[in-house]
């Protein structure tokens, strides 16, 4: 049955990347696949290179000074592959098909509302009616839609931090991205929301094969269906859903690296 | 310890000072320009004549020549300002964004004497000879020099607080595919608003407190301009003419209210400035 899974083409392709911030050596000759309907997490300790694997993949590091990326970044858009890195590939469009959610939540200092409608008219250029649609579908997906309902304008900031980071997730969502790059996204949340969150993911990458970054042995356990382990910016050790389930091996990989 | 107790009063004391100086000033104004009052002779103030050797001490012409040069330039100013702030904090590359910077703060520390005399040969001749009417001094030429002048505060104001929205919302927005130019127009300026509010307050009260450029440029005729290549005066200016000329007269008390007046147009535009912003606010 694994294997049956593992026999569609890969959505996202990670080729012998490597990533210097200021001559710095941040990622080094790292390699993944990224298959529809699972959920692939990179593990490891801080400053290990997680979240820039992540921001490589939407080119999210280019936002930070002397950055240089090195091999090759491919996703399968509509079944076509697109080099990441081809100076012909438009950024923007990439962006909207590569939906983050990030590790604080970062909801803009507008409404509710406006913050999931925002990117959809500017970005796809959407009439107001169909935005309005596409956000009620979001904000549902995120089981947000009945506690918010009533308040769509208020200011997002308003929000409690897990329902901040929900709205952020409808955000992304409403995009319907091709797949999802999630930087610790419960690391500011207490445990209810965190649990709550979670729920989400495993339902979420039913439709979405999200790569995932965490330093939480306990959530890796709860949603990874494998898992690479990252040490000073390079891949040391992977582990499938059987090692993972099997607390004796995978404490001894942990206890290994962190 | 001491020290932490000593901190609040000596923060009150600064805090005390700077508002007794400002009402201080208020009421000296007000003080010298009773005599007006008491003998009737606000009147002749409030009017639209200027003539002195005939007993006529309007100073409305110089309040109309203050406000036209002052909003003049910030309409000039302000959309620039915001171009430059906008495109040093998002737009330009490292280096540029550098240069510009330094070109702004270098524009703050060029003496307005030096704009008034540079213009004098450079712009005057210019306007002078383009529309070919008048002699240069004008109130287009004024408002040119000054929107210049109170550029770089704008700017710097403004930039300020974009610096601030772009650090928390820059990546957030290139994560979801805005372009740069989408970003600033549907994110950054309706976020700004405040601080673009801040600098155009203070841009004014550079623009109506400046003496030399208008004295220099505007032609400091007495009257409302018909156009703007006509000559104007402003309440500085008028106040610096007759001060340097005049300390004789028993009207040199037109000059405190022109000062008053001064003020309080200031201290107007300051309110309706703030009660603008209040309603901007989400």
């Amino acid at each position: 049955m694994e294997r049956m899974k593992r026999i569609p083409e890969p959505m996202l392709e990670i080729a012998d990347l490597s990533v210097r911030f200021a001559g710095k050596q941040v990622l080094e000759s790292v390699n993944l696949d990224l298959y529809p309907g699972e959920l692939v997490m990179a593990i490891g300790p801080s400053g290990s290179g997680k979240t820039t694997l992540l921001r490589a993949v939407n080119r999210l590091n280019e936002a930070y000074p002397h950055c240089n990326t090195r091999g090759q970044v491919r996703i399968r858009l509509a079944d076509r592959w697109w080099d990441i890195y081809a100076p012909s590939t438009p950024l923007a469009e990439l962006r909207l098909r590569v939906g983050m959610v990030f590790q604080h939540p970062n909801p803009l200092p507008f409404s509710i509302y406006k913050n999931v409608a925002l990117p959809l008219r500017i970005s796809l250029g959407m009439n107001p009616k169909e935005t309005l649609l596409r956000v009620q579908r979001a904000l549902e997906a995120v089981q947000l839609w009945s506690e918010v309902k009533d308040r769509l304008h208020d200011s997002a900031l308003t929000l409690s931090g897990g329902q901040q980071q929900r709205l952020c997730l409808a955000r992304v969502l409403a995009l319907e991205p091709a797949l999802l790059l999630l930087d610790e996204p419960t690391a500011s949340l207490d445990f209810k929301a965190t649990r709550h969150i979670e729920a989400l993911f495993q339902t979420l990458k039913q439709r979405y094969p999200i790569l995932a970054v965490t330093h939480n042995p306990g959530q890796m356990r709860r949603l990874a269906d494998r898992v690479m382990v990252l040490q000073d910016g390079r891949c040391v050790a992977a582990m499938s859903r059987p090692e993972i389930e099997d607390p004796e091996h995978s404490r001894r990989v942990m206890e290994a690296f962190f | 310890m001491d020290g932490a107790k000593l901190m609040p009063h000596l923060l009150r004391a600064a805090a005390l000072a700077c508002t007794a100086a400002a009402g201080g000033i208020l009421l000296v104004l007000i003080y010298l320009v009773l005599p007006l009052f008491t003998s009737g002779g606000w009147g002749s103030v409030i009017a639209w004549q200027w003539l002195p050797f005939q007993g006529r001490f309007g100073i409305l012409p110089m309040v109309v020549g203050t406000l036209l040069i002052a909003l003049g330039a910030l309409a000039v100013a302000t959309p620039l300002a915001v171009g430059v702030a906008c495109f040093v904090q998002v737009l330009a590359p490292g280096r540029i964004k550098g240069i510009c910077l330094a070109l702004v703060h270098y524009m703050t520390s060029i003496p307005t004497v030096i704009y008034g005399f540079v213009s004098i040969f450079l712009l005057v001749p210019l306007i002078r000879q383009w529309f070919d009417r008048g002699t240069g001094f004008s109130l287009a030429t004024a408002t040119i020099v000054l929107s210049l002048l109170i550029l770089p505060t704008i700017v710097l104001v403004l930039q300020a607080t974009l610096r601030e929205l772009d650090r928390s919302a820059r990546v957030t927005c290139a994560a979801l595919g805005f372009s740069r130019p989408a970003y600033i127009r549907h994110v950054l300026l309706p976020l700004c608003r405040r601080g673009l509010l801040a600098a155009v307050v203070l841009g004014f009260g550079r623009a109506v407190g400046d003496t030399l450029i208008s004295l220099m440029l505007a032609g400091n005729a007495p009257m409302v301009p018909a156009s703007p290549l006509d000559a104007t005066r402003t309440l500085t200016a008028h106040i610096a003419l007759v001060v340097a000329t005049d300390s004789q007269s028993t009207f040199y008390h037109s000059v405190f209210a022109a000062g008053l007046i001064l003020f309080l147009v200031m201290v107007l535009i300051q309110l309706i400035l703030r009660r603008l912003g209040g309603t901007f606010t989400p």
